[in-house]
């Protein structure tokens, strides 16, 4: 079953690129988003029949590399199952916002089909190097986004930024997981195993290096500050749809990593060690706020808007790590923030860089002053952008609050001062959306030169049809959370115990 | 029973929605199905004070939303409801029909709901949640006329102010939860362990000092003023600013459990009460001088939070918020018929429209706190309370109270001043103001009666409050009979109330002709003691700094590094390169270039090429094996 | 003593099938000449089919009085080599076709391919040299086939350095001789720690300096950019790709069966070499803009990764098997691009391929999976490869030596992304260019076919990894 969901997309990439060259473009983007929508539908499935407490379940084991310790295991448990069905809303969101794609089309269709199974593998993968498999894929895939589909003289410079940081990350991941393996008799890089086995504990410097190549690997990609100058650039360069993808899912699959791997694998350095991960996250929440409130580029804001919510999410694991003068259910209730984060930045955002690509086609920029009062132009775009705005800026309602309260709840015990720095980030951000909504859809009405004589277009339905289910999945999860954390609770109820032992 | 109370927040919040997202679509029927949707909740409200449902439902683990109808929210729920039905009543006057009425009806209906949630949690989430929500209203009705910048603008300044303030709520929660209450609940917040209960106590406090305007935070109050004359008389003045003093209320026993919270607080609301005033006192404008006035009544209900006095402060919310509405109301409705709000150019306002104009002066008097009208009574109430705990707080809530009795008849002397003659200077005033956006149309009876109704309610719910008769409100309050005042303290403040008042009657038309020189006092006082500037200066300029030399340390110095380390990778590649192309294989192509050129017979030219691969291999295997031999 | 000539047998195939080929190569018209390469082809596949005979009933044995390991390392070199000579002959046959030497040219590359096995397979010193003689001097006048300026120069440089490199061997081994009594591993193994040091580094090294002659590793790969970039591309897939199958084997085995014993650094020797060569190779590859010369460099570095799997070799089981599936998944891979590239026989720099994904989408398919799996990109059969000798690295205690191999992963993404950012850039003519004139199907289904079993290797490799394990024989 788990294997149908992650590789659907595949099988219809495999057979769009076989098809016939008459097949016009037109029907390649409906059978992408045909298949988005079943794979959608698969993991509706898989929810209903998944069982809270069940632990890891839909799984599947196969030996791939018996002699190497690797194997083909995937499986879903209540941290991962929410980042899945994330994974494919917004893949089916980016399929209808792509409807109208003109350049390209079939490797475009292509390229994003590639994205969804490489994506929903490491969400799935419960095998080291599987999931290192999709993780390094899901640069190859995105590297070939940018640079090809990119706007502007400086995508493939962009592109290029992107793979070489990112790869250098993914190795680093790598020289970890040997590591982790190494320490298992015998070898192996299956993640329940090593869970099981704990093979690293009582080792003291080794475990701490092998966190370090983790930790660095990881936070290249979350992105955490200092390593997170390949996001601005990359965003502002690539296409619309790439960059939802990019900030909505693939920025998760360095923090998943974290709780998926760095906590469960290495209890005991995580614990030395959290106060690391708690003040990187704290100085990416205030850091990236503050530059993103700098900025006069509405993309490349809502870039550095994503380092503050990743912070949010390492703020959060290391504070699950530290045990001093915690108790149980505040770690918890922080592990659970961090992964209702995931889930909720990966919709707003995701949605917000939708929307900055309607803006980007109708005005062919992204500076903020460039455009005023764009709310008499096209309202429904204006009142689309704005839900998303506060929706990130974490207004209750929305799933960011959800998020942010119990990350910030429950890292004030065992973190007090990190915590209260970090809680500036939410006044920060406030204040720098507000900002764009005023400087762009406010006052009165101005458009740049470059923008058609017919005036700013508002919506159209395929754009709407992707941005609007994505904000309402963040409302549903900001009014009636409990679906979801249902689901997440028992999870990282687990994993709070699993660093504690 | 719980099922009422999930229709009491239900119905305004869905109401709300459903027509904030038909927009202009029923622009007709909004007015009417607003109303219909806020009288409603009245009705529920009743039933709700009447039942006292309670509810909660799983939110986080380990955490519920709890809302309860007990005595104190069952006041303001109904309150709540009983305000908003009057001001969308007389909404339609000022928000025509070419409005987005959709729009506007349905986030006051949001807000309605979100204030409902805020009195009736008894949870932190639930009460944070609908806080915030409430911000995020104001935000939008502020900037309701979203064209003009200098509203968004102020929108952007209210709702960041209070955020900030808000941010205590988060900071309390995550105390609470850290000091061992994991229900985070209100009522537990008290027995939070060590000095946690003091970190969750400073958040609260914080929280609720924003929202109610009280110093440092009060100048958001009077860029909140921007929004339209409705919005003023729901949220900036009747409900939303109260609702900070109402969770210091309902939070007295923490306040007091600190140590330290509740004389803080008593004092900020005593200094808040006096210093506010005399900021309105010192107002030109209309609505800036209502809008100073509500920080300083609200200031009133703070002390009598801090001084724990339930009752008092209650009784102050109720008589406030129906008067300091019923004001608002017509201030809008003068705003949209005559064009504007600067006191000289209101000259005569209460003549033209006599039914409008008496209900402004009835709520004036009250605001005044002349006796016997209602804030009379709470006023003394609390100032009762404030004297048991010190003297000086009562002197300052004294003070306090004779300046509302000036700023109150400093409005209703120019309101009621004889008609002027040059109706055109006015509109000049008006096309200042507000641009002339609206053409002058009278206030319609829509706005007259609710008016007439609030200023009613104003002038008589003291009854409700009189040593005697304050038996059913303070059994509905459940607060204690501890701090009646004595016959001479009310004959004291009415003394006050009603010297105060005779001296700026008549005091008032000498300044107003007298030439136009403002001391640097009063106008640090009409500049709302500059605590904007203060802020801008301290605050928010550093903050907008560090932002940008963040950023461009960012561009420069870490992603810099980032290229640094890459260009220095790409200098010593091309090194490489040269040394092994250009340095030898250059050199080495050149040397056979030159010799293919010399003659095709002569097959010698490798040879001179290969002579250096030759001696380059050599050293090489030769530093090999002298590694091999050393190193062992 | 064990002189059976079947355990011999994909070795005598190829050279039977060269002798047959010579001679009908002679009597064959011009037009004809194509059945010689058929005759390759068939040789290839009946030695493959011997090896897998030999693999399957597990016959490993050494023959010819312990000269001749037939064992795991030479059953991997010999699918390397074999199938690898496969894949040469089928993308050679458009290069070659109607030359006036066709039957020549499959004739020298089954000899040299031949030579390769015995390097393979090499137990003894004096048969070490046969075999380098008897795959270089084939390759020689492989290099030089063209018969252009440039292949002349190439073939030259190749020949003089393989002398040169040839000569210090020929003295290394009889150093050894000396030193140890013997020329046989198995001898040597027990004469040499008692031997004079000096004497023992100065005569191992010496015969390294041939093996590593023919691996292209530092300090012995100054042919390989000359040669590479000069030779025809089929003939340069051959010299850095087949020969180097065999050359480290025999130096793996070398230094496994003989050096390990000596009181002497070779672990750290093999480090610096493998440091070196890493380095070396993928910095100068950076600003190439001929394919050919890029490949060349990306080949040295590409030893260089190998050799990190020498210094290991005694500490930890997974070395053998690292080095043997490494070398197998970059046999396919590193042809792979080389097919791709005689496939477009007027593209000769970076800026040719521009555009190409439009108009040869499969090529630029293969360059993608060929190109990212040279650099270890998952599911790459490389990548696997790579995994395993960073394990052992790791395990074996040369973290440093892995952290190194990383950062040199990084820095040849930077170049091998050179080549493939411009197959997505759009053209500058929307017809297609010269440069992208294919040479013909057989090339490119070729590059199809390694591509696939590249990307094969990476997905089944569990299946084959088990044919790496199992003791080099004495």
């Amino acid at each position: 079953m788990l294997t149908l969901v992650t590789f659907l997309p595949l099988l219809a990439c495999v057979g769009l690129a076989l098809a016939p060259r008459s097949v016009p473009d037109r029907v390649c983007a409906r059978v992408w988003a045909g298949t988005a929508a079943a794979d959608l539908a698969l993991v509706v499935g898989l929810w209903v029949g998944f069982d809270p407490h069940g632990g890891m379940q839909y799984q599947q084991n196969h030996p791939w590399i018996p002699a190497a310790g690797v194997g083909y295991h995937v499986g879903v448990d209540g941290l991962s199952l929410p980042l899945v069905a994330m994974t494919c809303l917004l893949f089916l969101a980016t399929a209808l916002y792509s409807l109208r794609e003109t350049r390209r089309v079939r490797s475009y269709v292509c390229l994003f089909l590639f994205l969804q199974t490489v994506s929903v593998g490491l969400f799935v993968a419960l095998d080291l190097i599987l999931f290192f498999v999709f993780f390094d894929l899901s640069l190859v895939g995105m590297f070939f986004v940018i640079a090809g589909w990119g706007h502007g003289g400086r995508a493939r410079a962009a592109a290029l930024t992107f793979f070489l940081y990112t790869f250098t990350g993914s190795l680093a991941l790598l020289l970890g997981f040997i590591g982790l393996s190494l320490a298992a008799t015998p070898h192996t890089f299956d993640l329940l195993e090593l869970v099981r086995g704990n093979p690293l504990a009582g080792q003291g410097l080794y475990a701490g290096l092998v966190l370090l190549a983790l930790g660095v690997g990881l936070a290249v990609k979350t992105p955490t500050v200092p390593f997170h100058t390949w996001l601005p650039p990359a965003h502002t360069e690539a296409p619309a749809a790439g960059s939802a993808i990019l900030a909505g899912v693939l920025l998760k699959m360095g923090a998943y990593g974290f709780v998926r791997i760095a906590m469960p694998l290495l209890p005991g350095s995580w614990r030395r060690y959290a106060l690391v991960f708690v003040i990187v996250g704290t100085v990416s929440v205030v850091y990236g706020a503050l530059v993103a409130l700098a900025q006069t580029d509405f993309k490349r804001m809502i870039a550095y808007t994503s380092v503050t919510h990743m912070g949010y999410i390492l703020l959060a694991v290391g504070a699950a790590g530290v045990l001093a003068g915690t108790d149980a259910q505040a770690r918890s209730l922080a592990v659970t923030g961090a992964v209702v984060q995931m889930v909720s930045h990966g919709l707003l955002t995701g949605a917000l860089f939708l929307l900055t690509g309607v803006l980007h086609d109708r005005g062919g920029t992204y500076a903020m002053d460039a455009y005023s009062g764009l709310s008499s132009h096209a309202p429904r775009f204006a009142a689309a952008t704005g839900v998303a705005a506060f929706a990130g800026l974490g207004i209750p309602g929305f799933s960011g609050f959800i998020a942010e309260f119990q990350i910030l709840t429950g890292s004030l015990a065992s973190q007090a001062v990190a915590t209260t720095c970090a809680l500036t980030g939410l006044l920060i951000t406030a204040a720098l959306f507000l900002r764009a909504l005023r400087h762009m859809f406010l006052g009165p009405s101005r458009l740049p030169a470059a923008a058609p004589a017919t005036g700013f277009r508002d919506l159209v339905p395929s754009e709407a049809a992707a941005t609007v289910p994505l904000l309402g999945a963040a409302l549903v999860i900001g009014v009636a959370p409990r679906f979801l954390l249902d689901v997440v609770e028992p999870a990282s109820r687990t994993v709070t115990q699993l660093v504690a032992r | 029973m719980s099922a009422l109370l999930w229709a009491l927040i239900a119905l305004p919040l869905g109401a709300g929605a459903a027509l904030l997202l038909s927009g202009r679509r029923w622009n007709a029927l909004a007015p009417g199905l607003g109303l219909a949707a806020a009288a409603g909740t009245f009705g529920l409200a009743v039933a709700s004070a009447v039942f006292r449902p309670e509810a909660s439902a799983p939110l986080f683990a380990g955490v519920r939303a709890g809302l309860r109808v007990d005595g104190l929210s069952a006041v303001l729920v109904v309150a709540v409801a009983a305000v908003t039905t009057a001001v969308l009543v007389a909404s339609p006057g000022e928000l025509g029909p070419r409005e987005n009425r959709g729009r506007f009806f349905g986030l006051m209906l949001l807000f309605a709901g979100a204030m409902t949630v805020t009195v009736t949690a008894t949870t932190l989430p639930p009460l944070l949640m609908a806080w915030e929500v409430m911000g995020a209203t104001s935000w939008a009705l502020i900037g309701f006329w979203w064209h003009r910048p200098d509203r968004v603008r102020a929108a952007d300044t209210a709702f960041v102010t209070t955020r900030a303030a808000d941010l205590g709520l988060y900071l309390a929660a995550g105390a609470a939860m850290a000091g061992g209450v994991g229900s985070l609940d209100l009522t537990a917040l008290t027995g939070a362990q060590g000095g946690w209960r003091h970190v969750a106590c400073a958040g609260l406090v914080v929280a609720a000092l924003g929202k109610s305007a009280q110093l440092p935070f009060s100048f958001w109050l009077s860029h909140a003023m921007r929004g339209p004359g409705p919005v003023s008389a729901l949220l900036h003045s009747a409900t939303m600013v109260a609702a900070g003093a109402y969770l210091l209320l309902r939070l007295h026993p923490l306040l007091v459990a600190t140590g330290w919270a509740a004389p803080l607080v008593a004092w900020t609301g005593g200094v808040t009460a006096l210093a506010l005033g005399v900021v309105a006192v010192a107002q030109r404008a209309l609505k800036q001088l209502l809008a100073a006035s509500t920080s300083s009544q609200v200031g009133f209900m703070v002390l009598a939070a801090g001084v724990g006095d339930p009752s008092g402060g209650t009784l102050q919310l109720l008589a406030h918020a129906a008067a300091k509405s019923a004001l608002f109301l017509a201030a809008g409705a003068w705003l949209t018929s005559l064009g504007t709000e600067q006191l000289p150019a209101l000259r005569g306002a209460v003549r033209r429209h006599p039914l409008l104009g008496a209900g402004f002066v009835a709520g004036a008097l009250a605001l005044a706190g002349l006796p016997p009208l209602s804030l009379w009574v709470a006023k003394d109430e609390v100032l009762a309370a404030a004297r048991a705990q010190s003297p000086g707080l009562y002197a300052l809530g004294l003070a306090a109270a004779a300046v509302a009795a000036g700023y109150s008849v400093k409005a209703l002397w120019y309101v009621t001043r004889p008609l002027p003659h040059d109706h055109d200077h006015d509109h000049d005033h008006g096309q200042e103001q507000d641009g002339g956006r609206r053409g002058a149309r009278g206030p319609t009876r829509s706005v007259s009666t609710p008016v007439v109704v609030l200023a009613a309610a104003a002038v008589f719910l003291g009854v409700a409050a009189l040593p005697g008769l304050s038996g059913p409100l303070r059994g509905v309050l459940g607060g204690g009979q501890q701090h009646a005042p004595n016959p001479w303290e009310m004959a004291l403040s009415a003394a006050v109330a009603l010297a105060a008042a005779g001296a700026a009657w008549w005091w008032l038309p000498r300044s107003a002709h007298a030439p136009r020189t403002a001391s640097a006092g009063k106008r640090w006082a009409a500049d709302w003691l500059s605590m904007e500037r203060a802020a801008r200066a301290v605050l928010v300029r550093p903050a907008f700094a560090l932002a940008r030399a963040l950023a461009a340390f960012d561009d420069r110095a870490v992603d810099g590094a980032v290229h640094h380390l890459a260009r220095g990778g790409l200098t010593l590649a091309r090194g490489a390169a040269r040394a092994d192309d250009h340095g030898l294989d250059g050199a080495v192509r050149a040397v056979a270039a030159g010799c293919r050129r010399l003659g095709a017979w002569a097959r010698r030219p490798q040879t001179g090429l290969l002579h250096q691969y030759y001696a380059q291999a050599v050293v090489g295997f030769t530093l090999l094996l002298s590694i091999v031999l050393l190193v062992r | 003593m064990n002189e059976n000539l079947a355990a011999l047998l994909p070795e005598t195939i190829l050279l039977g099938a060269a002798v047959v080929g010579l001679l009908a190569g002679s009597l064959l018209p011009r037009r004809r000449q194509w059945a010689v390469a058929v005759l390759a082809a068939a040789a290839c596949l009946a030695g493959l089919a011997a090896t897998a005979w030999t693999m399957a009933t597990g016959r490993e044995q050494t023959v010819f009085a312990h000269t001749f390991a037939v064992d795991a390392a030479t059953g991997l070199g010999r699918l390397a080599v074999l199938g690898g000579l496969l894949l040469l002959v089928a993308m050679a046959t458009r290069t070659v076709r109607s030359h006036a030497r066709e039957s020549e040219f499959y004739v020298l590359l089954l000899m040299s391919g031949a030579g390769t096995l015995v390097l393979a397979g090499a137990n003894d010193l004096l048969l070490l040299f046969a075999g380098f003689l008897l795959a270089g001097v084939p390759a020689y006048a492989l290099a030089a086939f063209a018969k252009d300026g440039r292949g002349t120069e190439a073939a030259l440089k190749y020949y003089l350095l393989g002398a040169l490199l040839g000569t210090l061997m020929l003295a290394g081994t009889a150093v050894l001789y000396g030193a140890g009594g013997s020329t046989l591993y198995s001898d040597l193994r027990t004469t040499l720690p008692h031997a004079s040091p000096a004497l023992v580094a100065v005569g191992s090294l010496a015969v390294l300096a041939g093996v590593l002659f023919k691996a292209g590793a530092v300090p012995a790969h100054f042919w390989v950019p000359d040669a590479t970039d000069g030779a025809l591309a089929p003939v340069a897939a051959h010299v850095t790709t087949l020969t180097k199958v065999g050359g480290l084997i025999g130096a793996y085995r070398l230094a496994h069966q003989v050096l390990w014993g000596t009181a002497l650094d070779w672990p750290g020797l093999f480090a610096l070499l493998a440091a070196l060569s890493m380095s070396l190779g993928n910095l100068a590859a950076f600003f190439q803009t001929s394919v050919q010369r890029l490949l060349a460099y990306s080949t040295i570095g590409q030893v260089g990764y190998l050799l990190v799997a020498f210094p290991v070799a005694a500490r930890t089981g997974l070395a053998q098997q690292s080095l043997l599936f490494y070398l197998l998944a970059y046999t396919v891979t590193n042809l792979g691009a080389f097919a791709a590239v005689t496939a477009l026989p007027h593209a000769r720099t970076l800026e040719d391929y521009r555009g190409l994904a439009r108009h040869r989408p499969a090529l630029a398919a293969v360059l993608v999976v060929c190109l990212l799996g040279l650099v270890g990109t998952p599911p790459t059969g490389v990548f696997l490869g790579k995994l395993e000798v960073f394990q052992a690295a790791v395990e074996g205690g040369y973290t440093w030596l892995a952290a190194l191999a990383v950062a040199n992963t990084v820095a040849s993404l930077f170049y091998y992304l050179r080549w493939l950012a411009p197959l997505f850039r759009p053209a500058p003519h929307e017809q297609p260019s010269a440069a992208h004139r294919t040479a013909g199907r057989g090339p490119v289904a070729t590059a199809c076919a390694a591509a696939t079993a590249s990307l094969l290797l990476g997905l089944a490799g569990g299946t084959l990894l088990p044919l790496t394990t199992g003791p080099l024989l004495r």
